[in-house]
């Protein structure tokens, strides 16, 4: 029998016992020689499979099976052989049976490997590792010391842990040179006992603990100890460590004279990219200022990083040590005025007065260097430090002052729309239209195909092919994070139209009948294999979303408009396709759209007609009226004329009064006439946008896990929200005159309008973000209803739960931002919400929004103050959070904001209850410093009235002071 | 050609601290070496503390990732440094291969010798990093990239070799970024104050939506909303890595791409200059850009490289004419012949000075060639005949590329690239264009 022979035999009937005897007569060519087939064995043992009649899946060997294959393994392979192979046998029980006859070369670097690895292995502790040092089968790595001996000072036996400092003691070379390593090294020090619970002893602090335990006993040398872990702080280790590190630091408490000796770490420490550490090296240094050796110049050199911090108090703090030190050495007083400067690029007053104080104290007027650093940052001032500085001013013109961005201008800057030429230009657009890479392209794809109708031959569908491929792989694949329910429905719009084509052209559409068979099968095999799937495929004319939600109709109308076009091979265009971006259809494009209707003697869509008038721009108005002249007769050439400014009206006979009120309040928006809303059904606050609303505390029940009951129970809470109370949606009818209506004949139902079917409705927001600016722009001057839509859904829950209720927000804003229109009610809360929000970049384009609505007369800024009031009597989010982004974004804007934001901030104040709430400070700061730049004074007693109220909580005397003698 | 990459280092760098006189001693290791060159630099740094600061910054980049693969997180990759014409500049590329960055030591920054010119790939370990991080003002620094004396070297001492699975992304993106800094001219120059100002409007987390850099009152701020010529910046907290340098920095200037493609941001301290490139999206490496695609249609003769490589020397500036002239290559023939050779790691390109610069990548040329899926995937549809030339009148040629079940048809008008897959309908050409295109292109050239 051959030794592969052997060996097999030996695995198939589990001679465990007989291995080692078997393995210690090999040599090292028959050690080789059996490799392939231990390999091989490994595969065919360690391979998954299910047991029969258990269901339960596991590898093919027994135990003993594989401590048979692991430890050949072990001693036949190489170190890469063995790494893939390795299954448990490493091991101090299993190993002392092997190391005394047999060590492989390559087991010390195998184990010291692990020092590189992000895990540490349960086998693997110090205790045993130490052994295999000692009996000289590993090589002492400092790296994977300092990585095991973190546990070494519990000791642990199944869910019991035991704490056992004295560990360390074992081995005299442990606290004399291995403690240190792990300060030299990442290890887990900081959270080794995280999941641990030690029943006499606090799991916080062990290694702390046990630092100071032998310090005290002087088993460790303690200066060693506060310089090591000093320097370790600023190792370029992870975050969480190097805090640690300066926390044990801190915990062993440094006698000053200690520290004294440390100033030079302690300076290296101020570079750390972690705060704490910066913090806490600067608190010991700043109390070292009165000291004869404290190092003055190594102090000025890295006193720009102090000032610089983001910690308010570590500025201060560095204030406080440079003013110190000016005092007591006159001969540095010009840099230290200097380095002062730094402090100037907060935006917060108190910091800049400090400093402006000192540079007033210790500063020399002539000095130019002083006089060119204040200079820079002359216009990041606040008015108080302004003043103060004013002896230093050369001429507080900021020459080099940057070029303002200008926001786009939405008239001026007017991009039009390139409609597909020819054929090759559709094609291109047809292939893209499901990626939404711009919003019209759902509006272009439609009038494209009824455009290109009649050049479907053989080699055209050809060229059409990947659209169709694309349009089924839409339908039929899952559904992917960029994609909304509208761009299903394009594509089901495109499939039906190539199902038209094959009606039409059965020789030429030939390709598209056989795309159709292979994803007709594809589904069908899906449906085979998975009882629960629902078949995707479908025409335009059955498509619904999943909530039925009405928001979708209009857009549906539309296509299905253009598909009975098709179908009846109508050759006219749709009105509502954009012209201009982002949704605009030019008057002149619509004029000569509708000239075309009225030649053929068709009447448009309904829907179709609606959008286009709701995206009308009436740019051009003479140019375009007179072209109505030449092309239009009758109602639409009067009601094309009031969109171009003619005082029109609709008349009874007019058969399009849906395109009169789309008309209607397009232009009287937000305060849309009585004389339009007589052509809804809906009732005019709801046509007007002007919804209830609150922002209010509501008690609810909260679900908790009860784990003595094993149940969810319901817990009362409270929770802050913001509703919208939509009121009646119809005009309220008397039931007499329901009647009558049916009664008596000739009574037409008012069609529905746009507004009619705007609705967002889900429990959960799927894909409804990616649709939104679409929604949005069937709308374009009249967003409000939508807008309410979005608030209730949107800020449900005031912050956001996810990341597509956030998208659904930002989206909505980016959409804000492309259109020009007057703010009603929810836009207007809509806006001030957003700069409340708990997302950055939502606050940072409400305050964009705010900036292009002051700039171009469009909004009510102090309509926004007294909603953002309103919200903060409950103090519905942090104060800071608005503080923060008037600072960063509306403040100094031009003079035209700051004199908006001194009514929004009066108006918010005004709002407010009789008890400041938290960050009030900050927020009367602001209030106070755009009065002064206004040259200003509080506008409404109300306020005044408050803040008399509000001037007996202490911290706030000073700044009411100030604020009653501005102006 | 192996998927590992093994440094083979001497010894470990080290800082080593001596009473009088500290060393920077970086270890280094090239594939491509050409001679045994055992020092490339060797001299004292004129400003230790921010060469320092800056070396950091950069290893914090390369150790850094901004799409989630835990797996290539865990591997470290050395950053190159090409030491030549008075400039010692290190390079590296974070693990997702979206953020670029470079440390250029200039001529002040140095007071050495240039005992030889090229580049290597140099060992940044951990404890040579901590003692970085303490290294402090005016202290005295050496620095030596390799062994000055062989003799320092003990016979028995092991070589460090550290095994890496081919940083396929890393290498790839070291030869596209070239492109895009080439593409990208000087918009903004901030002080430190208005640099400062301007990190503060970073929000904080990682914003998933782009921001723009834009001028408000005055002030320079990030903001989403996008405004008429602002900079477009994606994955914007990418940025935070030059943080830390701002503090000591005299000037931020800010290059952005010519489409936005990129967006590259210098820190200037003293001689010292820190570059910093961010891809238009932390899902978007520079490696996947497909920059250097187009220049690569045509094939690269071997002779070109020796030829390059005979001629210049580390960090020279690269002339394509004057090479053409010297060497009497026919011009026509060396049209884009920088693009071509950047896209194949011979070139670097300094933003300030507005050239390319020679740098060799030192990885083997075979490697670099063989890591373009999309020409490759060009090649195999030539290769199997999926490629038909519909017409060619004088500016326009369309064609029918084979795709999976469908015929893809490509149109090349003028400047105007089409196709009808999906990765041209989705990016439009932003990200180079697609194997189909490349493979009609590589067809009508050759």
């Amino acid at each position: 029998m051959t030794i592969t022979q052997d060996f097999t035999n030996l695995l198939e009937n589990d001679k465990e016992a007989e291995l080692i005897p078997f393995l210690q007569k090999l040599d090292k060519a028959q050690k080789k020689e059996l490799v392939p087939a231990l390999k091989r064995l490994f595969k065919v043992y360690s391979a998954f499979s299910q047991e029969a009649g258990i269901g339960s899946v596991r590898p093919k060997w027994s135990n003993a099976q594989r401590n048979v294959l692991g430890i050949a393994g072990f001693v036949c392979h190489n170190q890469k052989d063995f790494e893939q192979s390795n299954w448990g046998v490493i091991n101090k029980e299993t190993l002392d049976t092997i190391l005394p006859w047999y060590c492989p070369a390559w087991f010390s670097d195998f184990i010291n490997s692990y020092a590189n690895q992000d895990f540490t292995p349960y086998f693997l502790n110090y205790d045993w590792y130490m052994e295999l040092v000692e009996q000289n089968y590993v090589i002492e790595t400092p790296a994977l010391i300092a990585k095991i001996l973190p546990n070494y000072i519990i000791e642990s036996k199944l869910r019991e842990h035991k704490y056992v400092p004295e560990n360390l003691l074992k081995r005299e070379i442990t606290l004399k040179e291995h403690i240190w390593y792990i300060f030299e090294h990442e290890s887990g020090v900081n959270w080794s006992y995280r999941y641990i619970n030690l029943p006499e002893k606090s799991k916080d602090g062990l290694w702390i603990d046990t630092f100071k335990k032998y310090t005290d006993e002087n088993k460790i040398d303690r200066k060693r100890l506060l310089k090591v872990s000093l320097k370790a702080s600023n190792n370029n280790f992870n975050q969480t460590l190097s805090g640690w590190f300066i926390e044990l630091f801190i915990k062993l408490e440094p006698t000053k004279a200690e520290v004294k000796e440390l100033q030079e770490a302690l300076f290296q420490a101020l570079n750390s990219p972690h705060s704490k550490v910066v913090n806490t090296s600067a608190k010991y240094l700043k109390d070292l200022t009165d000291e004869k050796e404290f190092l003055v110049d190594a102090y000025l050199d890295y006193a720009v990083a102090l000032l610089t911090s983001e910690s308010k108090t570590v500025v201060a703090g560095a204030l406080m040590t440079l003013d110190k030190l000016a005092k007591k050495h006159p001969d540095q007083r010009e840099q230290i005025c200097v380095i002062a400067c730094q402090a100037f690029i907060h935006q917060d007053n108190s910091l800049q007065l400090r400093a402006a104080k000192l540079i007033q104290k210790y500063g020399h007027t002539q000095v130019d260097t002083l006089k060119e650093t204040i200079q820079t940052y002359y216009d990041a001032l606040f008015s108080e430090a302004r003043d103060i500085l004013i002896g230093f001013a050369i001429a507080f013109v900021n020459e080099n002052s940057l070029t303002e961005d200008a926001l786009p201008d939405s008239e001026a800057s007017i991009i039009e729309i390139r409609m597909p030429e020819n054929f090759d230009d559709f094609v291109f657009l047809a292939s893209q239209s499901f990626d939404q890479n711009e919003t019209y392209h759902f509006d272009l794809l439609p009038a494209a195909v009824l455009k290109f109708q009649h050049k479907m031959t053989a080699d055209n569908i050809l060229k059409l092919m990947p659209a169709f491929q694309r349009a089924y792989k839409i339908i039929t694949s899952d559904w992917n994070s960029t994609m909304g329910y509208l761009d299903n429905m394009l594509a089901k719009f495109f499939i039906s139209y190539g199902q038209l084509l094959v009606n039409f052209t059965p020789f030429a559409a030939e390709p598209i009948r056989q795309m159709q068979k292979t994803f007709v099968k594809l589904e069908d095999d899906k449906k085979a294999n998975w009882s629960g799937y629902q078949t995707r495929l479908g025409g335009i004319k059955p498509w619904d979303v999943y909530t039925h939600s009405l928001g979708y109709k209009p857009h549906k109308h539309i296509l299905l408009n253009a598909f009975f076009m098709l179908e009846r091979k109508i050759n006219l265009p749709l009105l509502s396709t954009p012209t201009h971006e982002p949704c605009w259809v030019s008057a002149v494009a619509l004029i000569e759209r509708l000239s075309l209707y009225q030649k053929a003697n068709v009447m448009p869509g309904e829907m179709d007609l609606q959008v286009a008038i709701a995206r009308c721009l009436p740019n051009h108005p003479e140019e375009a009226l007179k072209l109505a002249d030449e092309k239009l007769t009758g109602e639409y050439r009067a009601f094309m004329g009031f969109v171009l400014g003619e005082d029109n009206h609709a008349k009874d006979s007019y058969k399009c009064k849906t395109a009169w009120l789309m008309a209607g309040v397009a232009k009287s928006s937000p305060n849309i006439d009585a004389e339009w809303s007589s052509l809804t059904g809906l009732s005019q606050p709801y046509l007007n946008g002007e919804f209830g609303w609150e922002s209010k505390v509501e008690d609810y029940f909260r679900k908790e896990y009860n784990y003595n009951l094993k149940e969810y129970v319901n817990i009362p809470d409270k929770q802050k929200i913001i509703r919208v109370n939509f009121g009646d949606k119809q005009k309220k009818t008397s039931t007499f005159k329901a009647v009558l209506n049916k009664l008596l004949p000739g009574q037409k139902e008012i069609e529905p309008s746009v507004y009619d079917y705007t609705e967002l409705k889900f429990e959960y927001i799927s894909a409804e973000h990616n649709d939104i600016k679409r929604l949005l722009y069937l709308m374009p001057r009249q967003p409000d209803i939508l807008l309410a839509h979005i608030i209730n859904k949107g800020f449900h829950y005031v912050d956001f739960m996810g990341e597509n209720d956030k998208r659904l927000v930002i989206y909505t804003l980016e959409t804000l931002l492309t259109l020009n229109y007057r703010y009603g009610t929810m836009s207007h809360l809509f806006v001030a919400t957003c700069m409340i929000s708990s997302d950055k970049t939502v606050r940072t384009y409400a305050a964009e929004l705010w900036i292009k609505g002051v700039a171009e007369g469009l909004l009510d800024s102090n309509a926004i103050g007294r909603i953002i009031g309103k919200h903060e009597r409950i103090e519905l989010a942090p104060l800071k959070r608005f503080t923060d982004l008037i600072i960063a974004n509306m403040f100094q804007i031009s003079k035209k904001h700051n004199s908006a934001l001194e009514g929004l901030l009066c108006h918010c104040v005004e709002q407010m209850g009789d008890t400041p709430i938290n960050g009030c400070k900050k927020l009367l700061e602001i209030y106070a410093e755009v009065l002064a730049i206004n040259k200003s004074k509080i506008a409404l007693e109300h306020v005044i009235a408050l803040l008399n109220i509000w001037e007996s909580t202490e911290s706030l005397k000073k700044i009411i002071q100030k604020l009653k003698n501005a102006g | 050609m192996s998927d590992t990459i093994t440094y083979q280092y001497n010894r470990s760098s080290a800082f080593n601290k001596s009473a009088s006189l500290d060393e920077l001693f970086l270890a280094k290791y090239s594939e491509v070496q050409k001679k045994d060159a055992p020092c490339f630099f060797w001299g004292r740094l004129t400003d230790p503390y921010t060469t320092a600061r800056c070396l950091l910054t950069l290893s914090n980049v390369v150790q850094s990732s901004f799409n989630l693969s835990p797996f290539q997180l865990a591997l470290l990759k050395d950053p190159i440094v090409t030491a030549g014409n008075e400039k010692i500049r290190f390079e590296g590329f974070s693990h997702c291969a979206g953020v670029y960055a470079r440390v250029d030591v200039l001529g002040d920054g140095h007071d050495g010798e240039f005992l030889e010119s090229g580049t290597t790939n140099v060992d940044f370990n951990q404890p040579m990093l901590s003692a970085l991080s303490n290294v402090r003002k005016n202290e005295n620094v050496l620095l030596s990239i390799g062994q000055k004396e062989v003799g320092l070297h003990r016979e028995n001492e092991k070589v460090i070799e550290r095994k890496v699975p081919l940083p396929v992304k890393w290498i790839k993106a070291l030869t596209s970024v070239q492109m895009f800094l080439s593409e990208s001219e000087k918009v903004h120059s901030f002080n430190r104050l208005q640099a400062l100002q301007l990190f503060k409007t970073i929000p904080s987390g990682k914003p998933k939506t782009d921001y723009y850099l834009l001028i408000r009152g005055g002030k320079p701020m990030f903001s989403p909303v996008k405004s008429n010529d602002a900079i477009t910046v994606g994955g914007l907290h990418r940025l935070k890595l030059i943080e830390p340098l701002l503090a000591i920095a005299d000037e931020l200037r800010v290059f952005p791409h010519a489409t936005m493609q990129a967006t590259t941001w210098q820190v200037y301290i003293g001689a010292i200059r820190f570059t910093l490139s961010l891809s238009r999206d932390t899902w978007r490496g520079f490696s996947g850009e497909g920059a250097g695609l187009e220049s690569l249609i045509e094939d690269v003769p071997d002779n070109w490289v020796e030829l390059v490589d005979n001629y210049s020397y580390a960090n020279q500036e690269f002339n394509a004419t004057l090479l053409a002239v010297n060497e009497g290559l026919d011009l026509q023939k060396v049209a884009n012949i920088t693009g071509r050779l950047s896209a194949i790691g011979l070139l670097g390109y300094d933003l300030d000075e507005n050239n390319f610069f020679y740098r060799r990548l030192p990885f083997k040329l075979s490697r670099i060639m063989s890591l373009n899926p999309r020409l490759k995937d060009a090649e195999k549809l030539l290769l199997e005949g999926k490629v038909k030339i519909v017409s060619r009148e004088s500016n326009k040629v369309e064609a029918q590329v084979e795709g999976s079940g469908v015929k893809h048809i490509v149109i090349l008008n003028g400047d105007r690239e089409q196709c009808t897959c999906t990765w041209f309908s989705k990016n439009q050409g932003e990200r180079g264009v697609c194997k189909h295109i490349l493979a009609v292109k590589k067809l009508i050239i050759n």
